[in-house]
């Protein structure tokens, strides 16, 4: 089992989890699939919904910034009851967003021969390439900046546009047009 | 003498400072350069944060009950330009640096330039709160820093 180093906000990774329920007065282990929004609550299924009234959740194993985040979130679910607890632990997560397609690129002007694009995070992915003219320009950008910086570019229009990828495909976006002085 | 009310002004356009001041940002490359996106957001930042965990927001300030009602029917709102940054991306000397820096290019972006509203005419803002130090949110996760300038709107008389 590998879990993801990191949780990706606003992607979705969805599991299967054990948690011990101690409503009953004596601890009692069940699992059940959750899903969690990267950076979001933990979501319990309509079938325990139940008992959340009742129960407290803590996350003890699983992907690091999941841990902290749910741990940081645990008093939302306390509040609604509290009186027992339950004791989640991450058995399978895996990530299970499909890359989506970026949107048009915004160009600004920045200086001459150069601009600044930036543009909308793309679902899944890992990284971004610029393209210009349908050429791959500038260095891959990784997924945790939506920006690039283009200098040395001829005068003229041209069409810039974002290819985004997980590493495994890549989906490539609409071109604007600017023109570059 | 008393203020009395008049419902000749249209109601104060406070937040058209605010749509300008953000549509000066997004536009200045140095500025999505340091944010990692054009990450500069009006009145409050989206539920899911940039991923490059640095980011503008950009609001006016809000007083407890009412404006106050003036004559002239112009309007200074206080807009906070509030920069923020995820501790796991910056922390210590370096958030600081960055908040400082951020800080710089929204003042050379803004101060004693025109800004450009929808209705009547804006004032050049002029920083009237200096950023402040770099403070966490635990909420967040985040530091965060305000500085604040300020916006006086013309009256713009209904017809």
């Amino acid at each position: 089992m590998t879990y993801p180093d990191m949780c990706t906000i606003g992607s979705l990774y969805t599991g299967r989890c054990r948690y011990q329920d101690e409503s009953y007065g004596f601890a009692l282990q069940k699992s059940a699939d959750v899903s969690v929004k990267g950076g979001g609550l933990l979501f319990l299924p309509k079938t325990v919904a139940g008992l959340v009234a009742d129960l407290a959740v803590s996350v003890t194993t699983g992907p690091a910034s999941a841990r902290e985040k749910q741990t940081g979130r645990t008093s939302k679910v306390e509040r609604v009851g509290g009186r027992s607890m339950v004791h989640v632990e991450w058995l399978d997560v895996a990530a299970s967003t499909t890359l989506g397609t970026p949107g048009a690129p915004t160009v600004v002007s920045n200086g001459a021969g150069a601009v600044v694009l930036t543009w909308d995070p793309v679902a899944g992915a890992t990284s971004y390439q610029v393209q210009v003219g349908g050429v791959n320009a500038g260095s891959a950008v990784p997924a945790t900046a939506t920006v690039q910086s283009l200098t040395g570019l001829s005068a003229g229009s041209k069409q810039f546009r974002i290819v985004a990828t997980d590493g495994a495909t890549s989906t490539t976006g609409s071109a604007t047009a600017h023109t570059v002085t | 003498m008393r203020y009395e009310h008049s419902d000749t002004y249209l109601p104060p356009r406070s937040n058209e400072a605010v749509d300008a001041v953000v549509s000066r940002l997004v536009a200045n490359p140095a500025i999505l350069v340091q944010l990692g996106g054009a990450n500069v957001y009006a009145h409050e930042a989206p539920a899911d944060k940039p991923p490059s965990g640095k980011w503008i927001v950009v609001r006016e300030r809000q007083e407890m009950g009412g404006d106050i009602e003036t004559m002239s029917g112009l309007v200074s709102p206080l807009v906070l330009v509030m920069t923020e940054c995820r501790r796991g991306v910056l922390s210590g000397a370096a958030a600081r640096t960055w908040h400082a820096t951020t800080h710089d290019l929204v003042a050379a972006d803004i101060l004693e330039q025109t800004i450009t509203v929808t209705t009547g005419v804006a004032s050049m803002p002029r920083r009237e709160l200096r950023p402040s130090s770099a403070m966490p949110d635990a909420d967040d996760d985040t530091t965060y820093s305000t500085a604040g300038y300020r916006v006086t709107l013309s009256a713009e008389v209904a017809s």
